[in-house]
């Protein structure tokens, strides 16, 4: 792994989307099924407008959520933070560092969706890269 | 240095039937992501945030009535 690789190389495919109307019982099921933390809300045409996590889901609880009613709108974070395809290693570790985040959608020039990059996608390479005798 | 040294001293314990709305806002309130549940003076479990999506909601589960058997990471 090299600091100036594109994230692209990285990130791997978005398995939980779901839309502003999904209700969060519909979005715990999907997270759920596919296996992930984090879901990416979507439009119908593919713009990326939010992202739901676990503990998003937590805190509307608390705050006494009907999860069958409230939709997951209400709950997403909305001021994603993203990166671009072609964006490198680097940068994108800096990123994730400064504002404290774990996950960012890998959204394209055209607001699309194109992977979602995590610390541990970042993290398994570069153990095996540490872990590999030198030659 | 060992694991006694980097555990947290005040961790939050509910009791095996606390309700799990109950443990979302215990969660948000001392803001960590698992609790221990603990009958009497005995540790029998720990439920974490994701237990309460995946093991609560996700299942289908009500949320006010107690299912801590049907949640708790095991």
């Amino acid at each position: 792994m090299q600091s100036t690789q594109p994230i692209r190389e990285f990130a791997h495919h978005p398995r939980a989307t779901i839309t502003t109307s999904t209700t969060l019982r519909e979005a715990a099921q999907v997270m759920y099924r596919e296996d992930v933390g984090l879901a990416v809300v979507q439009s119908h045409n593919g713009v990326v407008l939010g992202l739901l996590s676990e503990r998003d889901i937590t805190t509307a609880l608390a705050k006494g959520a009907d999860p069958d009613r409230e939709t997951v709108m209400v709950d997403m974070t909305r001021n994603v933070i993203s990166v671009r395809p072609d964006d490198t290693v680097l940068d994108t570790v800096l990123l994730m560092l400064d504002d404290g985040i774990r996950h960012a959608p890998v959204i394209d020039e055209f607001g699309r969706l194109s992977g979602v990059v995590s610390v541990r996608d970042l993290l398994r390479p570069l153990v095996v890269q540490a872990m590999t005798p030198a030659r | 240095m060992r694991v006694i040294d980097t555990i947290r001293k005040s961790a939050v314990g509910v009791a095996p039937d606390t309700m799990l709305h109950e443990v979302a806002q215990l969660m948000e309130q001392a803001t960590v992501a698992s609790v221990a549940v603990i009958d009497g003076d005995r540790l029998v479990g720990i439920v974490t945030d994701r237990d309460l999506v995946r093991r609560g909601m996700a299942a289908g589960l009500t949320l006010h009535v107690v299912e801590y058997e049907d949640t708790r990471s095991r």
